[in-house]
């Protein structure tokens, strides 16, 4: 194990290496640097420009620019924004990246979760009406023009019906005289949420060791995430967060539910495919001949079986969830990562840019990994190859 | 009464390039406590037989017509939930692809375990997993192996793992469709032998599948020989060797080395194997056999007591029996 993770971070230094460089280079070729936005401003001379060039090391040759700029990273400089200077770089991305990770991560998580549900019983029952609705969403979601859908959901919950805000991240005027800044209030959010995964997860594998049979232990997770909510509530509200929360979760809600909504369709239909082909294997119908009831076939045998290539994908859309989607957070104002990185990246604010690509570049490749190992650990004959 | 009786089945698979009788018009009888081999070359039907039995047929396949009665009930009328109960319960089967039998996700103890809690539910698991260390003794294989996945476990220790999972709930007849393909000579004489005096002992009935004719003659007290989905001959094994009665059975019997008297005289059956999309509207064996007339071209012969018959239970089917 250890020496394949070490194996596996080798190859991450290396691709992470060639990524930095082609990120700094393409960044480079584009024409123009921060300068240039003010090449037209009659105010400034161009020695002022050339002044500010100066200052910011950007007269020197390409490659003394990279080797410092290498310098930089492997010291963990990130450099500061030009855009927003003079505030660093990773204090920048310290505050978007959660925004986008958050709302990615969640939306990956519930529409796999729902899209394998869906899936395992649309392959249930090929070719009846009901597999035929889903396959026919699950296509139409996936050919749907995604910034037309968000559109239209914000026509319809914003615009039309009012229940939503017309996105943003918070409310300003709400925030104007908060005791926090969004950015500490979101992070108890996270904190929240972590300690209350962290928990159902170790209920569940302590009721699973334990072996506390079927219908009792049921309701055991369900009841400790709902005091462990109930408790979060309890707490923000003693600190008088609650209403800033709520807000925060009030403009998470329409961009987590278009996102969640227009991803089932493809996990949908992988769970399907993979479900479908499991069903042709022996020992499926080796287990209806032991007479194993419906359900154990649906879950212990095709579903379990057809897990991999989900799991693969779930992993690999997580790592993606850090560099989110510039489509989407544009068309929310969502201030997250995506929408750094584009505004970094027309600005001309290189360190921002190559910065957030870094980032997001590193989370991408541990994505990677991450679907390695989990699959490695959910088929017994892959675990052996990356030794227990 | 008979424990298993199949009456008039027709079986046939609606595929992409037509319709296949995979079976055709079989009757047959088993006996509890009897062992009956089914021989017969690949794809003339036996394993469809099978299937039918435990009701295990794709959706495509369709039993035009027939009853399988057991214990007295027609299986063909269950219910779904009606049949879960029948299967491994009454009957079980080794499957012919014993490799791919297991589900890869689960230790083998696991799904042994398994099969036994979905029947006696009020069975605590210790009592199941004991059981299942008692069944791996009977076949053989050390407990140790109950802990692992199907992958570390080679052929032949599948095997046997598969014939102790159809022993697992006590069923009063197994289906073992070439429970030996994957052993070596010597171990499937071994497991062959294990089965049978298990069989003897519990007093089951089994159903023997394979196209070794030399592998029936050591274990089926009976015999049916299938060709091209027809149960063409059948008969207590000893009469069946000693004095094989349709033509295609005497093939069969001069084919295998042990049994034809000297091995330059071992002979292949001449010709092609029928096609089932569109077999013989005569006797199905005709257009292979050297005594062949216009009748067996014509009318497909019945199954029939022989003339040189010491119990009435040698039948055959041929309008010339030898
Ligand atoms: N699932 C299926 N779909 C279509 N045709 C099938 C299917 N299963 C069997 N058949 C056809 O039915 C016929 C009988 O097949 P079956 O598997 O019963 O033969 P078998 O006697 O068991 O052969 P073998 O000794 O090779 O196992 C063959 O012609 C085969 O092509
Ligand atoms: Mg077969």
């Amino acid at each position: 194990m250890l020496r394949y993770l070490g194996h596996r971070l080798l190859q991450i230094l290396v691709l992470l290496f060639v990524f930095i460089t082609l990120t700094y280079f393409i960044l480079q070729a584009m024409p123009g640097d921060f300068t240039s936005i003010y090449a037209s401003n009659p105010q400034m001379t161009p020695e002022m420009i050339a002044n500010l060039q100066a200052r910011f090391g950007l007269n020197e040759s390409v490659w003394v620019q990279y080797v410092r700029f290498l310098r930089n990273i492997v010291t963990g400089d990130l450099g500061v924004s030009f855009s927003e200077y003079p505030r660093p770089v990773w204090d920048i991305i310290k505050e978007r990246l959660p925004r986008t990770f958050v709302l990615f991560f969640s939306a990956n998580i519930i529409s796999f979760y729902i899209g394998f549900w869906l899936g395992k019983w649309s392959a249930w029952y090929k070719g009846r009406a009901a597999d035929k609705v889903l396959v026919t969403g699950s296509i139409s979601l996936i050919t749907a023009f995604y910034p037309l859908v968000a559109f239209m959901a914000l026509w319809v919950f914003s615009y039309h019906l009012g229940w939503l805000p017309l996105n943003n991240f918070v409310d300003p005027i709400l925030w104007s005289n908060a005791p926090l800044s969004s950015m500490q209030v979101f992070g108890y959010i996270i904190y929240a949420a972590v300690v209350t995964t962290a928990l159902l997860i170790l209920v569940s594998l302590l009721l699973r060791k334990k072996g506390v049979a079927g219908a009792k232990s049921r309701w055991i997770p369900p009841i400790v995430l709902g005091l462990a909510l109930l408790s979060a509530v309890a707490l923000f509200q003693r600190s008088g967060l609650l209403i800033y929360v709520f807000d925060i979760l009030y403009h998470l809600l329409l961009p987590l539910f278009v996102l969640t909504f227009i991803r089932i369709g493809s996990s949908l239909l992988l769970t399907r495919d993979a479900v479908l082909a499991v069903t042709q294997e022996d020992y499926v119908l080796a287990a209806r001949a032991r007479g194993l009831a419906p359900a154990v076939i649906r879950n212990r045998y095709l579903a379990r079986n057809a897990i991999h290539p989900v799991v693969t994908s779930l992993a690999l859309s997580l790592g993606e969830s850090f560099s989110g989607g510039v489509v989407t957070e544009t068309l929310f104002s969502w201030p997250g990562i995506g929408l750094t990185l584009l505004r970094a990246s027309l600005g001309g604010d290189y360190p921002l840019a190559v910065g957030a690509f870094i980032i997001t570049g590193i989370f991408l490749l541990l994505g990677h990994v991450a679907a390695d190992i989990a699959t490695a650990c959910l088929d017994p004959r892959l675990r052996d190859s990356i030794g227990r | 009464m008979a424990l298993l009786e199949l009456q008039d089945l027709s079986l046939h698979y609606h595929t992409g390039r037509g319709v296949i009788s995979a079976v055709n018009q079989l009757s047959l009888a088993l006996d509890a406590g009897e062992s009956l081999g089914l021989v017969g070359e690949s794809g003339s039907g036996k394993s469809s037989i099978a299937h039918a039995i435990l009701r295990l047929l794709p959706a495509y396949a369709q039993i035009r017509q027939g009853r399988i009665y057991f214990a007295g009930r027609n299986l063909l009328d269950l219910t779904e939930p009606q049949m879960r109960e029948v299967r491994w319960r009454q009957i079980a089967m080794v499957f012919q692809a014993a490799m791919n039998t297991l589900n890869p996700m689960y230790t083998v103890g696991a799904q042994v375990v398994e099969t036994i809690l979905t029947h006696e539910p009020n069975m605590s698991s210790k009592a199941a997993r004991a059981r299942v260390e008692e069944l791996y003794a009977l076949v053989g294989l050390p407990c140790t192996l109950l802990r692992r996945y199907p992958h570390e476990y080679s052929g032949g220790m599948k095997q046997r793992a598969c014939i102790a999972l159809a022993l697992a709930c006590n069923p009063q007849l197994i289906i073992a469709d070439e429970p030996t393909t994957a052993l070596d000579v010597i171990m499937q004489a071994r497991i062959l032998g294990e089965l049978e005096s298990i069989r003897k002992e519990r007093g089951m009935s089994v159903i023997y599948i394979s196209h070794d004719m030399a592998m029936m003659a050591q274990v089926a007290e009976r015999i049916g020989v299938m060709y091209a989905g027809v149960l063409v001959e059948y008969g207590c094994t000893i009469d069946l060797l000693a004095a094989p009665a349709h033509p295609y059975t005497a093939g069969l019997l001069a084919a295998v080395p042990s049994m034809a008297d000297d091995v330059t005289q071992l002979q292949e059956i001449p010709g092609e194997p029928v096609d089932l999309y569109a077999p013989p509207a005569g006797c199905r064996f005709y257009p292979r056999c050297s005594r062949a007339t216009a009748q067996c071209k014509e009318q497909a012969p019945p199954l029939l007591p022989c003339r040189r018959n010491r119990d009435g239970e040698h039948k055959a089917a041929c309008w010339h029996l030898l």
